[in-house]
């Protein structure tokens, strides 16, 4: 026991720690003006930011987006694992990885809006190709979690599985998407400048580490939750 | 394997002509979808030749009815087998798992291709629409389209079968996935068709047919580690 309360708490202060020096870069290291993004007001053309500064959104948008598809990418693995070994464990990994990537993916989601808002004045393009397969990623995810309701069954088990498999399927179609459907696809490509690189980096080590950390308590609570039925199965049989 | 699997398409194409049970319920499915569309577009005044013209929007009533039809159509791809506990002979035969798959994918597709262009007909009868006389490139597509949605479909189906309760949720998971995979590049491909652009066609004909080869690959993987041991 004591072993995984230190665990926990190590990656809780680990992640912290970052996620200061992340809000510290921000304030103190990136802090003026971004005169590096050449300002050619609207329409925005490649290499033109009609709005330089709303680019900060991109160090939280960048390490969201991140996890987001590494929770996906667990979830994957994790489906794969249970179908060759039966092991619920690998089930209850999966069922804990989307649910917070989902979460993870929402908030992908609003910071990529606030900075098209801020950018091109509308907070959504259905147009965008990128836009909407990410979108649709959502909904799947979303589709994912109401199906698994987390009640150690073996077809809930079997069937989640499968559908883990085939959700990640079309994370590489929804990024192909983009070449596909080029006319859909507006080509705005933010080239980072080198002095932000560090600043992005600590902030997906942050939540990567922030990630782990609630995925580990998203197991605990589980593990609870599962003896506390088995508590409540003994007290009913001798009752 | 490939034997194997022609001989269970066989069997259930059989089941199907002669009882014709999910067949002609899908065919009124599609009508009656066809028929809701038709009558809530006199509100636009489509028999005046208005909406009908609309080349973006016939490719869309007609894979939605499509794929609404072969969502229901793949309820039944499994769990009819539960009836008489065939499906337990199908996984004792001397036959893999895989065979079972390729063969429920060719009798599924069999008969959803027949729906997909009865939808076709109906929504040429009672919108009007004349297709522009790309009759060929539509019907291509329609095959396409259809084949991928079933090499979808028919894993999914193996999954729920043996539960009544997920049949509902079917759907729910299986358009989501779809959705950006075939649906959306089918119906751009279907207006592009009927637009005559057809090198943008040919983009999102190529980008449905990696999405059935995906479809196909990963059903072969897992499909033998959906039964119980």
């Amino acid at each position: 026991m004591g072993r995984r309360e230190s665990l926990g708490t190590g990656l809780l202060v680990a992640s912290m720690v970052f996620m200061f020096l992340l809000a510290a870069l921000l304030a103190f290291y990136l802090s003026e003006p971004a005169s590096s993004f050449p300002d050619c007001g609207p329409p925005p053309l490649p290499g033109c930011w009609s709005a330089p500064d709303a680019f900060r959104i991109f160090l939280f948008h960048v390490p969201l987006a991140w996890t987001a598809y590494l929770s996906f990418g667990i979830v994957f693995v994790a489906s794969v694992a249970y179908l060759r070994t039966r092991d619920l464990r690998w089930d209850t990994l999966a069922m804990a990885s989307a649910e917070i990537g989902v979460v993870f993916v929402t908030l992908a989601l609003l910071t990529g809006s606030i900075w098209n808002r801020a950018e091109l004045g509308v907070y959504w393009r259905w147009e965008d190709g990128r836009l909407f397969a990410t979108f649709v990623l959502w909904t799947v995810y979303i589709a994912y979690v109401a199906l698994h309701t987390g009640t150690r069954d073996v077809q809930e088990a079997r069937l989640s599985a499968v559908f883990g498999i085939f959700a990640f399927a079309t994370v590489p179609v929804s990024y192909l998407s983009q070449f596909f459907f080029s006319s859909l696809h507006i080509s705005i490509r933010p080239t980072f400048p080198a002095e932000t690189w560090p600043t992005l980096a600590v902030g997906v080590v942050a939540f990567t580490l922030f990630f782990l950390y609630l995925l580990h308590w998203r197991l605990r609570i589980d593990a609870l939750e599962f003896r506390l039925v088995g508590i409540k199965e003994t007290m009913e049989g001798s009752a | 394997m490939l034997r194997e699997a022609l001989t269970i398409a066989a069997k259930d194409l059989l089941v199907e002509v002669r009882t014709k049970e999910r067949l002609a319920a899908l065919v009124l499915f599609s009508l009656v979808v066809v028929l809701s569309f038709r009558f809530s577009f006199e509100l636009f005044g489509v028999h005046d030749g208005g909406l009908a013209q609309s080349h973006f929007l016939v490719p869309a009533v007609l894979w939605v009815t499509v794929v609404f039809s072969a969502t229901l159509g793949m309820l039944t791809v499994f769990s009819k087998e539960e009836e008489n506990r065939c499906i337990e002979g199908l996984l004792l035969a001397p036959a893999s798992r895989n065979a079972l798959y390729v063969g429920k994918l060719v009798s599924s597709f069999a008969s959803f291709v027949v729906i997909a262009l009865l939808t076709m007909l109906f929504l040429g009868a009672f919108l009007p629409y004349d297709y522009r006389g790309q009759y060929l490139p539509v019907v291509g597509l329609l095959v396409l389209g259809t084949f991928a949605y079933t090499a979808l479909g028919v894993t999914a189906a193996a999954v729920s079968a043996s539960s009544r309760m997920r049949e509902v949720l079917l759907p729910v998971i299986m358009i989501p996935i779809a959705l950006f995979t075939v649906i959306v590049p089918s119906i751009a491909a279907t207006s592009d068709v009927l637009l005559e652009n057809l090198s943008g066609a040919l983009d999102e004909v190529r980008f449905v047919a990696f999405s059935s080869v995906l479809f196909v690959g990963v059903s072969l993987l897992v499909f033998d580690y959906l039964w119980e041991a």
